[in-house]
């Protein structure tokens, strides 16, 4: 018995052992990058697109090669579930929100976030311009689309004293133009170019208006990261730098890329979603001081953290240590 | 039924086995995995811990499973009746009713929604869909596979069609239609989360249990996940033990399966 438990172990841990052998061989061959690079996957939360732009122009401008790194990016999708891989060690590296890692984590996933991707979170509601909801307290009532279960349902039901209805999130916009009355959770970066081209009416309201603001970030494999700082590091530092690049510099090379990985991706539509990006600051943040590319505020995460605990989205308090890490980040890009 | 105390022991045997077969698992995992698979009691604990929540998502899933369930029967009785009476009807119809069992179910969800709204309408629908194929099959096949000795009787005593359907061929039809209601029994509470998955709603008394596996899955709570499981397997039992008292209650004084005996 106790044998055949062991073998259904392994056979569990099959993928651990898999991804282990690939973190050995980093801290000898990094040395001599230029013959030989240190592979590591990116898993991305939805199918290529403009807002993945950072991590492609690292990659196409060789910004990963030169820290001895070769990115593997793996496009996502629905029911991709990112955090589930990251978390259980089928990929090192993944994106998502800091709010879902606070909750993973909560709940045993050894996820580590190690860099902001952006400062702001470009996900909004998407209402027809006719509908009369204006403000987030309006939607006393309404039913929206979204993710049942993301921790901003309950913040704006408890801010604003309102119950509205909720939907699970059907994949396309059909229903959207169909019924002039549905709102739906979006990117502000995407759906409102693809409805104006099919020439409907809409507004956003984005949810980082109401005051419910997690960053989007890079996020580890703890385990990985505590046996590889140093990719780890190599990893972040290209990132941040492919993230410079793509919104200061010229994005087509990120761009031709995602063209050929993902046939819906349009010029024009990249054009939108990068100058979105742009103009709303997401990725640089809104900072007085300058660009905060990659930074990570430790007092802003823990604030939410606290948000999220008072909410009862956590069920107890959660330091800092349990789900980000910030020596990862450049020395430049730590503190103030 | 003496027979129903037969199988209890091993029954319990191979569940206790199952659970050291999990606990042993779990030990093997190192901690980091650990998350992947909650261990039993923590999963009876997470039950326990969301006991109202399970409770009313249910209830809400069992509302739509039985509304579906129900449908599926009355429509799929009505349309045996009408693939029995002939050859050229039952192959007018057979591939639509084919094509319908084929329509996967995310795919008609949104449509659903768009035509009838989210919630229970589409839930309804969508249990509906999932339980309507096996049992317009195996009603129908035993509408037309009674005993031809027995149609004979009926003619030669001059029996009227309409007698002839519904002293003979519906009762004869019975045990294959109740196979079907097995079928459709554990399908129905399975299609009304999937429903609830796809086209659910949290207005009115909250979602069901599809909409509690999207919350949970989202909130990454591995545990509640598979209290969810476990409550949906509940309602399955429910409904299989539903069906199958009917269909002893209907069947136990003449069907042949139902005879006593010890082998």
């Amino acid at each position: 018995m106790a044998r055949l438990l062991r073998k259904i172990g392994q056979l569990t841990l099959g993928t651990a052992v898999l991804t282990g052998v690939g973190c050995q061989r980093d801290s000898a061959e990094t040395a001599n990058a230029s013959t030989s690079l240190t592979r590591v996957e990116l898993q991305l939360d939805w199918f290529p697109e403009p807002a993945h732009g950072g991590f492609y122009q690292a990659a196409e401008r060789g910004f990963y090669a030169e820290v001895g790194l070769s990115v593997e990016i793996l496009p996502g999708g629905p029911g991709g579930r990112p955090t589930q891989k990251v978390g259980s060690g089928q990929v090192p590296f993944s994106m998502g929100r800091s709010d879902d890692m606070m909750l993973a984590a909560a709940e045993g996933l050894p996820v580590l976030v190690v860099a902001a991707l952006m400062q702001h979170d470009p996900q909004a509601l998407l209402l027809h311009a006719d509908n009369p909801v204006e403000t987030f307290a309006d939607l006393e009532g309404h039913a929206v689309m979204a993710y049942p279960g993301s921790a901003w349902i309950p913040y704006l039901q408890k801010r604003y004293d309102m119950e509205f209805d909720l939907q699970p999130m059907s994949f396309g916009l059909a229903r959207f133009i169909a019924d002039p009355d549905l709102i739906q959770a979006c990117f502000v970066t995407d759906e409102p170019f693809r409805l104006r081209e099919a020439g409907v009416a809409i507004k956003t309201l984005l949810l980082a208006d109401s005051g419910y603001d997690p960053y989007r970030v890079m996020v580890a494999h703890r385990p990985f990261a505590e046996a590889n700082p140093e990719t780890v590091r190599a990893f972040v530092a290209a990132s941040i730098r492919g993230w410079i690049d793509y919104m200061e510099g010229d994005p087509s090379p990120a761009h031709e890329r995602i063209a050929r990985e993902n046939d819906h991706m349009t010029p024009a539509q990249m054009a939108f979603s990068h100058t979105e990006m742009k103009s709303r600051q997401f990725v640089s943040g809104r900072s007085p001081v300058g660009n905060r590319y990659g930074h990570l505020d430790s007092n802003r995460l823990q604030e939410h953290a606290d948000l999220l605990h008072q909410l009862g989205v956590l069920e107890s308090p959660l330091p800092l240590a349990a789900y980000a890490d910030l020596r990862f980040l450049p020395s430049n890009r730590v503190e103030d | 039924m003496k027979k129903a105390s037969g199988p209890i022991l091993p029954a319990v045997v191979a569940g206790i086995a199952f659970i050291a077969l999990w606990y042993g698992t779990r030990a093997m995992i190192s901690p980091a995995r650990e998350f992947m698979l909650p261990p039993p009691h923590a999963v009876l604990q997470a039950f326990s811990d969301h006991a109202d929540e399970l409770l009313l998502a249910s209830r809400n899933t069992a509302i739509g499973a039985l509304l579906g369930f129900g449908l599926a029967v009355l429509v799929a009785g009505v349309m045996a009746l009408l693939l029995s009476l002939s050859n050229l009807v039952r192959a007018a119809l057979y591939p639509y009713l084919m094509m319908m069992q084929m329509m996967p179910v995310i795919v008609i969800a949104p449509v659903l929604v768009l035509w009838v709204g989210a919630g229970l309408p589409s839930v309804t629908i969508i249990t509906f869909l999932i339980c309507f194929f096996p049992l317009v099959v195996n009603t129908t096949q035993g509408l037309i596979s009674t005993d031809r000795r027995l149609v004979e009787l009926f003619r030669m005593y001059r029996a009227t069609k309409w007698q002839e359907i519904v002293r003979l061929r519906i009762p004869a039809a019975l045990p294959y239609f109740f196979t079907g209601l097995r079928i459709a029994g554990t399908l129905a509470p399975i299609g009304a989360i999937v429903g609830d998955f796809s086209a659910g709603n949290s207005g009115g008394n909250g979602g069901g249990l599809g909409f509690l596996t999207l919350i949970y899955g989202a909130q990454f709570k591995m545990a509640a996940l598979f209290a969810t499981v476990l409550s949906g397997c509940i309602l399955g039992f429910v409904f299989v033990a539903a069906v199958s008292g009917l269909s002893w209650l209907s069947l136990h004084q003449w069907h042949d399966s139902y005879e006593k005996s010890d082998n």
